[in-house]
């Protein structure tokens, strides 16, 4: 295991060297990076000045290996648009989008699970035939489109809900130092709830998809009919033996589901007008803010290494049959 | 039992007949196993007839638009679904602020989603299959180089590809007066990038299966080019799936076009594309709720119908489904 787990440690070392070297290379040559931080009236010794100080003319590789260390240092740089540090920005906007994430997968994940094991034990009911014809209308529903309707029904026609943004007013958001939290009140709650289904509908119909052909594959092997004939209770089966032999690759896809919400969460924020990351970089892209850009990516890159990394050492503890030490044989 | 004797074994000038009569392309079309597996489905012919009738739509839009986009009469604004306005002009799916019939911005933003969609789905399919088919044929290091390429992106939602290609194209293109004209090139080119990976994953795995058949090596051995045996011989071999990643991609295509739209990164308020449409009748849902109501159901049955297609498609060329 403990080579598993090193060898899967340098795959996602290597990945992040190559994120880094995009977003270098973006920082870099994507428009002049003096032109974005002096203005109109400096001269061009000046210019020359600032390019020698911030080693714009060294070599590519010292330039490269400098960008890695400032950016294990914390050190996005400036924000062209807001001249503030990036990791200032990030530190202020990721939690809520982090908040939002984590709801609508558990959101995605409970009721995808209930659902699939539902349409894979009664697979010819009513209901069943529905949750598998929405399932598809999920998936042909762009996400802004989901978010528009709801803010319509839930929030213009009833009334129930509020529309937009994170908090009613500044007193609701808690400040736990480092971490900003808007959920320890029921006004954060009521605000969370339509884009964390916004964003946890599509994971939703793919989680349940999965659980339930996963089901019907498992339903159909001989150790189930064994434990029938041994006389369990249906519950016991259902739950205790076939659900148990879903779980591995629900975990796998709700795991890499994980940064695709996260990503997708750039759409449920602007509809929402949610002050997280996804709003930052999109902000970024219309006004080609390259060090917020560069920064984003390095750190999605890091939520899916971390993730899938995670992932992998779940594996082993799920699958009981992942722990012997041989050789991985295509299992 | 003469008689059947003699209709099993047919004289020499009936074969040449039979030869003959080799039956023609529509006879053949309406004989495959495709046809007949379209026609046990209704589902599906109803989201082809859908999708025909939106394309159409798209295509004849110049003609079949009742009012012209480009010079709206203020007159003609805010008006409801089936009603006549104050400028005397009946408008069946009602107008925006500006005057402009909804029902004719539909058809042009058919026009450009679809545009969209083709183009970025022929793009990403011909840099995918070319790299899928070079790696799997070549192999060796340039098998390597691409298909990491291909993990790291495939490690990001094609959205997000999307929107930094998008960025960086326009910053690299200069914040001009061009940006507009060119907006549709910056589309169909970020939406490209982020599809190729599944056509070179699959083209490549079909290629590493084909290389190593006979026919193949046969046609190695009697000299003939690399670039011809993958374009003549193996290419053939992996159009089925293709053609379904197709049908697929370009389902996906269309929503992120309207997304990207949305969000302000695509096209500018002033080609309104579905997506445009959408966001800017979001601002007034509460009032003029047609404008979000029937360019989101167009964009959707566009989006469902393709999905539909791609479905059924799926299933038919999978010969263990038969």
């Amino acid at each position: 295991m403990t080579a598993f787990v090193v060898r899967r440690l340098i795959q996602a070392l290597l990945v992040m060297l190559v994120v880094a070297l995009i977003a270098f290379l973006l920082f870099n040559y994507v428009g002049d990076p003096i032109n974005n931080m002096v203005g109109q009236d400096t001269s061009a010794e000046q210019r020359e000045q600032l390019r020698e100080q911030l080693g714009l003319n060294d070599p590519f590789y010292v330039q490269f290996a400098n960008f890695v260390g400032r950016i294990l240092e914390g050190n996005f740089g400036r924000s062209y648009r807001q001249s503030r540090p990036v990791e200032e920005m990030i530190a202020d906007y990721l939690p809520a989008t982090l908040e939002l994430a984590v709801v609508s997968a558990i959101l995605a994940l409970a009721f995808g699970v209930a659902m699939g094991v539902y349409t894979a034990l009664r697979r010819y009911s009513a209901m069943s035939q529905v949750f598998m014809t929405v399932s598809l209308l999920g998936v042909s529903l762009p996400t802004f489109l989901i978010g528009i309707v709801l803010i319509h029904f839930f929030s213009v026609e009833l009334g129930w809900l509020p529309p937009q943004g994170r908090i009613g007013d500044p007193d609701d958001l808690v400040d736990l130092g480092w971490w900003t939290t808007g959920l320890l009140s029921w006004e954060g709650w009521s605000r969370i709830l339509l884009p964390a289904i916004t964003l946890g509908l599509f994971q939703m119909t793919l989680i349940m998809r999965l659980v339930r052909a996963e089901m019907l594959e498992v339903l159909r092997t001989d150790f189930i009919k064994f434990a029938r004939a041994r006389g369990l209770s249906d519950r016991a089966v259902n739950f205790g033996h076939a659900l148990k032999n879903t779980l591995v690759p629900v975990i796998t896809i709700t795991g890499l589901q994980f940064g695709s919400i996260i990503a997708f969460a750039i759409i449920t924020e602007r509809v929402f007008n949610w002050p997280g990351v996804g709003q930052m970089f999109l902000d970024s892209v219309i006004h080609v803010d390259i060090p917020v850009m560069a920064a984003y990516l390095v750190l999605i890159a890091l939520v899916f290494v971390v993730v899938n990394l995670i992932v992998d050492v779940l594996y082993f503890v799920v699958d009981p049959r992942l722990r012997l030490d041989r050789p991985a044989t295509g299992h | 039992m003469a008689e059947i004797e003699a209709a099993k074994t047919p004289s020499g000038d009936e074969l040449k007949r039979l030869a003959q009569q080799r039956p023609g392309l529509v006879t053949r079309v309406f004989d495959s196993d495709l046809w007949h597996s379209f026609t046990r489905s209704p589902i599906t012919m109803v989201a082809a007839v859908v999708f025909l009738v939106m394309v159409f739509g798209a295509v004849f839009a110049d003609f079949l638009a009742p009012y012209d986009s480009n010079s709206p009469m203020l007159m003609d604004a805010r008006t409801a679904p089936m009603e006549t306005s104050f400028g005397g002009n009946y408008f069946l799916l009602g107008s925006d602020n500006q005057g402009r019939g909804v029902l004719s911005a539909i058809l042009y933003g058919l026009q450009i989603s679809l545009a969209v969609g083709v183009c970025s789905v022929l793009f990403a399919m011909v840099l995918g299959v070319g790299l899928g088919l070079l790696a799997g044929y070549v192999g060796g290091w340039v098998d390597a180089l691409i298909m990491r390429i291909a993990d790291i992106q495939l490690s990001f939602p094609a959205i997000l590809v999307a929107l930094l290609v998008d960025g960086v194209t326009r910053e690299l293109l200069g914040q001009s007066q061009r940006q507009a004209d060119l907006a549709f090139w910056v589309l169909t080119f970020s939406i490209g990038i982020s599809q190729w990976v599944q056509y070179a994953r699959t083209v490549r795995g079909s290629t590493l299966v084909e290389r190593n058949k006979e026919y193949v090596q046969a046609a190695r051995v009697i000299g003939i080019h690399p670039l011809l045996i993958m374009v003549r011989h193996v290419l053939p071999n992996v159009t089925g799936p293709v053609l379904v990643i197709a049908t697929i991609g370009l389902a996906i295509a269309i929503i992120t076009e309207a997304t990207l739209s949305f969000l302000g990164v695509g096209f500018p308020p002033t080609r309104p594309s579905l997506g445009t449409l959408i966001q800017e009748g979001q601002q007034v849902l509460g009032s003029e709720w047609w404008i979000v109501t029937f360019s989101g159901l167009a964009l959707v049955l566009l989006a469902l119908s393709v999905n539909l297609l791609g479905d059924w498609l799926r299933d038919a060329l999978n010969p263990k489904l038969r």
